[in-house]
């Protein structure tokens, strides 16, 4: 065969070429790199100063009760702690989805998990509030039909509740890529190692494991980068305790109207996150453009 | 069992089946489902009660937080507010798939067929905006915003950039919001559509050449048709993303909420079962839509 | 057949950048012939197609069509259509919009599209499968749409580009009877490439064999087969049984010829010098077992050894005989002659004409070797 590329007509009409990059161009430049290097500018000025100087980013460490790195770092923990729960509780279904179930049962399956992931994020974490606040449905149960407690409790506001609906919001982003890298692998490759002699046990850790590694990566990336970023879950669900990093840089920003500052804190998350981002690939040996790119 | 032996074909059949491991893997299915359709179908349930908070016990049927003829329930048909938050998100959503559809289909094309120096790069810094936290986008376009209004103030004079309405523009309101939350679904779009484009048979088009079309023909009659039900889920996905979205939106919005922003200040201050009546409208549009779009994808998609 | 050329080629060559892909290539294909490009992969034919189809431009030489200079004219102006390895089926369309694709394009009527469309895919067989999609047919039923697509709009030629290589072995013999009938009836240039030989000598009425952007030899199958005037040629089509060696004795009309413990007699060339090493090819079925102790038959060449395999492909029996070399000597007859079929470890006597044994002189060393790497390469 030819090794040459083909020679298209629309070579000698660069112009056609230029007509499809300008809007990309437009997009990226002007809406995503100018932005946000202007927002790394504006980090490195204090408020209505006009000379570069640190002292944004190094007041995280002079803040009273140091407030910005122990939220700070408790979101890093709580966001993996979800990141890995979401796995846990997502993986089997993965499994089942993608070689347990056959034909029409699958598609079945599919439509049933992947339908409440299209209602609204809002909706989802509202659910939640209703099912676990003092008049929520829980405590009715619990109270009024079950009478095992004598008065209502307030499940919400705390910590285990914002665990709980995160998990339920992220569900579907690591179910799917999960279920894609394992549709992929050929069932007679289990089959293969059965016959040489595998347990269960080998099957998944040489077999099974390595095949689900680009969807178990894309989903934690996905996973972390969104709940690390999320604002309503802790606002609505969060107790007084559970402070989330974003909601310091949402007051920063708009209680405080320091956008210098807020800047600031926006990139520190930014960077944070694509460290854990760059760390999860390297530990799974995966690459970006590969497990997002699908 | 001796483990050299060659597995007789029901094992080969369902490889993990013993018969307790059946049994716990239905209750697994079973809670799982239960988990994700519980909260929703609760939800749904308690827009119908006839009770002034969106909670057990049950009171009887009511379709007052819809439509309340009384007026001394707000039925969100009877709220000016939230039927205008509804209106607003529809601009913004129909505004923000058109342009991923078209931006979307032209940025595949790019990074599918002509490789160009930078390439790598730039698809890098688009798949990125999915993983910037949305806060930050909008944060950064609505200061990009400012910055340009008063560089172009000092440059042309502030009468003439009011004139042409560019501070308007660029001050917040629907032009942003609409512009911030592409900024990150049009990634999605672009992935969508570039995913399909890459399995297209490129013969194809060159056998539509061959037959006496041009290029502009071979891809409206060839390509086009192949890739419409990426067109179609990347619209859909582009449309719910946007309907949905809270994060980009909250810095880029004016005077005018969308309903995320409207629904998300109802919530703070005060719960009533009119939120569940606006979550049901909106469960059955997205979960419709969304089936919709799977559907319509599998018909359509005969691998070539 | 008659005088008229559907495409030429005129000093053809194609380079992108260092590397040239094709050289100095000219042939004419002869109205309403099937020629067939044959080559490993590599060897340029690829190429030369795309040039003819206009997807390509040459970078020196001339292409002609149907008795016009075609240099610079885009593919969808050249009488010229397609049919593509994979076939590019439009998979949307219906077989009936496939066929008439290229009639919409070019604005004819919409009456006259459709009685030309049921025309066609009359002839090819397939009337009745207007309404599927190409999912809904058959290997060889989409084999026959992609060539109704061309032949509806009578083109001077169509290009062949490996288009049963998808298609398994028994639908691909059965296709490629099908092929050269189909042919024969509309009577169209079919430009072939394949890398198949026997693709290219069951179907074809002319061959050109590439290699490494040249062609070496065009000509009608059997004289390919039985009168190769290149090395390449000679090995890559057909089987044969090869030699590398040296001339040790000259005679007015033999030579003698010796490589290591085997010495047979061919026919002299004029240029045949003492020393001078030269290959050999001789055909299996050349080689001919011979009774063992009977004097009636006496071919030139005569060597005894013992049988180490025999092999039965349905009505043909190949024996390899160990003739104390490192590879076996191939003979091969039909099954239900009055041969016997020796048994393995046999003691048996092979002998073979001197004008069977077809030769060429040696350019280097091991230049047998590279050829048969060449052959391999392909299967």
């Amino acid at each position: 065969m030819s090794r040459s590329p083909i020679v298209s007509p629309l070579r000698r009409v660069n112009w056609g070429v230029v007509l499809t990059a300008l809007p990309l161009l437009v997009w990226i430049v002007g809406l995503v790199l100018w932005p946000q290097l202007g927002l790394l500018l504006q980090s490195f000025y204090k408020v209505g100063g006009d000379t570069v100087t640190l002292a944004n980013y190094l007041s995280i460490f002079q803040d009273s009760d140091l407030i910005f790195l122990r939220v700070f770092g408790k979101t890093l923990l709580y966001t993996l702690a979800i990141a890995a729960l979401t796995l846990i509780v997502a993986y089997p279904m993965a499994f089942i989805l993608a070689k347990v179930l056959k034909g029409r049962q699958k598609l079945v399956f599919i439509l049933l998990l992947a339908t409440p992931f299209w209602v609204n994020e809002l909706i989802r974490v509202y659910a939640w509030i209703g099912l676990l606040r003092e008049t929520g449905v829980v405590n009715y149960l619990l109270v009024d039909v079950l009478r095992v407690l004598p008065a209502p409790i307030e499940f919400l506001y705390n910590d285990i509740a914002m665990l709980v609906v995160f998990v339920y919001s992220f569900l579907l982003l690591m179910l799917l890529p999960i279920y894609s890298s394992l549709d992929g692998l050929d069932d007679t490759l289990i089959q293969a190692a059965q016959n040489l002699g595998a347990d269960r046990i080998s099957v998944f850790r040489y077999v099974v494991w390595p095949a689900s590694l680009p969807g178990v990566t894309s989903g934690l990336i996905l996973v972390f980068t969104l709940s690390f970023s999320n604002y309503l879950i802790p606002t609505l669900v969060g107790g007084k305790s559970s402070l989330w990093v974003t909601q310091l840089i949402y007051n920063r920003f708009v209680v405080a109207t320091n956008w210098n500052l807020g800047a600031a804190y926006s990139f520190i998350l930014l960077a944070i996150a694509s460290l854990v981002v760059w760390g999860l690939l390297k530990l799974t040996g995966q690459s970006l453009k590969k497990v997002l790119g699908s | 069992m001796n483990p050299i032996s060659s597995p007789s074909p029901a094992r080969l059949a369902t490889p993990f089946a013993l018969p307790w491991a059946k049994l716990l893997r239905w209750i697994y299915v079973a809670l799982f489902l239960l988990y994700l359709y519980l909260p929703l179908g609760i939800v749904a349930l308690l827009a119908f009660n006839d009770s002034d908070l969106p909670a057990l016990p049950w009171r009887g049927f009511t379709l007052d937080w819809f439509f309340d003829p009384t007026g001394d329930r707000k039925g969100i048909f009877n709220d000016p507010q939230m039927l205008g938050a509804m209106g607003t998100s529809l601009l913004v959503a129909l505004g923000v798939t058109a342009l991923c559809l078209v931006v979307g289909t032209t940025a595949a094309f790019l990074f599918e067929r002509y490789p160009f120096p930078g390439s790598a790069a730039l698809y890098f810094a688009m798949v990125a905006t999915i993983v910037i936290p949305g806060v930050i986008l909008g944060v950064a376009l609505l200061s990009t915003g400012n910055l340009v209004i008063t560089v172009l103030r000092d440059w042309l004079g502030r009468p003439f950039v009011s004139a042409i309405g560019l501070s308007s523009l660029l001050r917040p309101g629907l032009f942003l919001v609409i512009l911030g939350q592409f900024s990150f679904i049009g990634a999605l779009a672009t992935i969508i559509i570039a995913g399909r484009l890459r399995r297209f048979p490129i013969e194809q088009e060159r056998a539509a050449m061959d037959l006496g079309a041009t290029r502009f023909q071979a891809i409206l009659r060839v390509t086009v048709p192949y890739l419409m039900p990426a067109l179609v889920s990347a619209g859909v996905v582009s449309f719910l993303s946007s309907f949905e979205n809270f994060n980009t939106t909250l810095f880029l919005i004016g005077n005018q909420p969308t309903l995320p922003i409207l629904f998300f200040s109802r919530l703070r201050f005060e719960i009533t079962p009119q939120i569940n009546a606006v979550s049901v409208l909106l469960m059955v549009g997205a979960m419709s839509l969304g089936l919709l779009s799977l559907l319509l994808g599998r018909r359509n998609s005969p691998e070539g | 057949m008659t005088d008229a050329v559907d495409v030429e080629l005129r000093d053809i060559t194609k380079a992108f950048g260092d590397f040239t892909a094709v050289r100095d290539v000219s042939f004419a294909v002869p109205r309403g012939t099937f020629f067939s490009i044959l080559g490993p992969s590599g060897c340029g034919k690829t190429t030369l197609l795309n040039l003819i189809s206009g997807f390509q431009e040459p970078t020196a030489g001339e292409v002609w069509i149907a008795g016009q200079r075609v240099n610079g004219v885009p593919p969808n102006r050249r009488k010229v259509n397609m049919v593509f390895q994979r076939l590019a089926l439009f998979p949307l369309m219906t077989v009936f919009d496939n066929v008439a694709f290229g009639l919409r394009m070019a604005k004819v009527p919409q009456a006259q599209v459709r009685s030309r469309v049921m025309a066609m895919l009359e002839t090819v067989g397939l009337t009745g499968m207007e309404r599927r999609l190409p999912s809904q047919l058959s290997g060889g039923q989409q084999q026959r749409v992609a060539i109704a697509r061309c032949l509806v709009l009578e083109p001077a030629v169509v290009l062949l580009d490996e288009p049963l290589s998808a298609l398994d072995l028994k639908l691909r013999e059965h296709m490629k009877l099908q092929l050269k009938h189909l042919q024969r009836e509309v009577g169209t240039t079919f430009v072939y490439i394949t890398h198949d030989q026997s693709e290219a000598m069951v179907m074809s009425d002319r061959i050109a064999v590439m290699n490494e952007g040249q062609v070496l030899q065009v000509g009608a199958p059997d004289e390919i087969y039985s009168l190769p005037c290149h090395p390449f040629v000679a090995s890559f089509v057909g089987e044969s049984n090869t030699f590398q060696g040296t001339v040790v004795e000259l005679s007015e009309d033999s030579a003698i010829v010796k490589d290591g413990a085997v010495q047979m007699q061919l026919s002299r060339t004029p240029d045949m010098a003492v020393g001078q090493s030269y290959l050999q090819f001789l055909r299996p079925e050349n080689v001919r077992l011979l009774p063992l102790d009977g004097d009636r038959d006496r071919p030139e060449n005569q060597v005894r050894g013992r049988v180490q395999s025999v092999i039965f492909d349905g009505a043909i029996v190949r024996c390899l005989v160990n003739i104390g070399r490192d590879r076996p000597l191939t003979t091969l007859f039909t099954r239900g002659t009055t041969q016997a079929v020796p048994y393995v470890g046999e003691t048996v006597r092979l002998g073979w004409r001197a004008a069977d044994v077809i030769a060429f002189p040696a350019q280097h060393r091991d230049q047998m070797m590279q050829l048969q790497k060449a052959q391999f390469a392909e299967v």
